[in-house]
């Protein structure tokens, strides 16, 4: 190797290695049999997840207190079994599948494969699990709307008796609908953006590094 | 798994001591304070530990753990923000501290810090190169080419040296 442009860095370097051996903590001093790392991108991607299922389980629990209160009616409280159980289904789906990424798998390869290895397995779970909120987010945000909507129309209707036409233009429907109407068609984008801020941005940072190995110009 | 008995720890110190200069010289160039520094150090080591029993002494053991701790450095999480200038405000400060014996201690943190300013990738790829491992070596570390390896070698070298040229200026 031509090293003579840079021998004076390498005396440099030299003599700053031995400062860092004597800087070092004493190996049998430091605990590593308990230790295990938590500070990766990898199990910033787990405890992401473990978060969302968290708020999830929160919420649920919250439409369940209020439907246990007799808030909603039967038709309402079917779709709220329905999501609760397609929600956990898709939780322990995903959990699984997170679960198989482990950091510490790919720390005896080099560099490359490691980055690599991550990507792929987390790359490949986010894309899934984003087509799978999109797609349950489709099916049942508009039924729930709908259930909802039935529900605030019943109510109305008892205080005044007024046709489904009449109400549909009242100020109460108008906001509802305009409301759900913008969620469900930014929905799409909602999606992508919180998913992206909770796992996109760190495979992300991976991929960065990833293409800085790759590149070959 | 391999079994970790108290015989195996004292080999893997055995191991380790040697060369724990590039576990602090990895841990000093990817983190941003004393106690990130001290938390890579660990984890490095710990992911040393880990994958111990898979080291077969085909390589040098220098050569295993620059490959552990480079996926440890990588792959750990940072914040981005003001990260670069804190980076290098720690080195300043940890070296002008703690090297106050030597001579020469300025060419020390000018290196430092110069290496410091260098992405994740030039920087090992330097730290490597000024530990005289040869191109192939740098390769396999990082898994590229060996023709990619000289391309960045090269790339890098130039960029540090830009970076020595204009702190001199």
């Amino acid at each position: 190797m031509k090293t003579n442009d840079f021998n004076k860095e390498i005396e440099t370097w030299k003599r700053a290695g031995k400062h860092e051996e004597q800087d070092a903590p004493d190996v049998s001093g430091v605990d590593i049999s308990g230790k295990r790392s938590l500070n990766t991108i990898v199990h910033k991607i787990k405890r992401n997840f473990l978060l969302e299922c968290a708020i999830v389980i929160i919420a649920l629990a919250f439409i369940w207190v209020v439907s246990f209160l007799g808030i909603y009616d039967i038709v309402f409280n079917i779709w709220v079994v329905g999501f609760t159980i397609a929600a956990f289904i898709m939780a322990a789906y995903f959990y699984k599948v997170m679960f198989d990424i482990k950091p510490d798998d790919f720390t005896g390869t080099h560099l490359k494969d490691a980055l690599k290895s991550i990507i792929d397995k987390a790359d490949k779970c986010i894309r899934i699990y984003k087509q799978a909120q999109n797609i349950c987010g489709y099916i049942f945000l508009p039924i729930v709307i709908l259930l909802v909507y039935r529900y605030l129309f019943f109510s109305y209707s008892a205080k005044q008796d007024i046709s489904l036409i009449e109400y549909f233009f009242t100020t109460q429907s108008m906001i509802f609908l305009g409301i759900h109407i913008l969620l469900i068609a930014f929905y799409y984008k909602l999606v992508e953006l919180y998913i992206k801020s909770l796992y996109g941005k760190h495979i992300n940072s991976l991929k960065k590094l990833f293409e800085e190995l790759n590149d070959e110009k | 798994m391999f079994s970790k008995s108290e015989k195996t720890k004292e080999e893997f110190s055995e191991f380790i001591e040697p060369n724990k200069g590039i576990i602090g010289r990895v841990s000093r160039l990817f983190t941003n304070s004393e106690e990130d520094r001290l938390d890579l150090y660990q984890d490095i080591l710990y992911q040393l530990w880990m994958c111990y029993p898979q080291f077969r002494g085909d390589s040098k053991p220098g050569t295993f753990i620059y490959k552990v701790a480079f996926n440890v450095a990588c792959t750990r999480l940072r914040k981005e923000k003001r990260r670069k200038k804190m980076h290098e405000e720690y080195v300043l400060h940890t070296l002008n501290s703690k090297s106050n014996t030597s001579n020469g201690k300025e060419d020390i943190n000018r290196l430092y810090a110069a290496i410091s300013k260098l992405n994740d990738v030039d920087k090992s790829i330097i730290t490597l190169f000024l530990d005289e491992y040869s191109n192939d070596e740098i390769a396999e570390i990082l898994g590229i080419s060996q023709v990619n390896a000289r391309v960045k070698i090269h790339r890098a070298k130039n960029q540090l040296r830009k970076i020595l040229t204009n702190e001199n200026k």
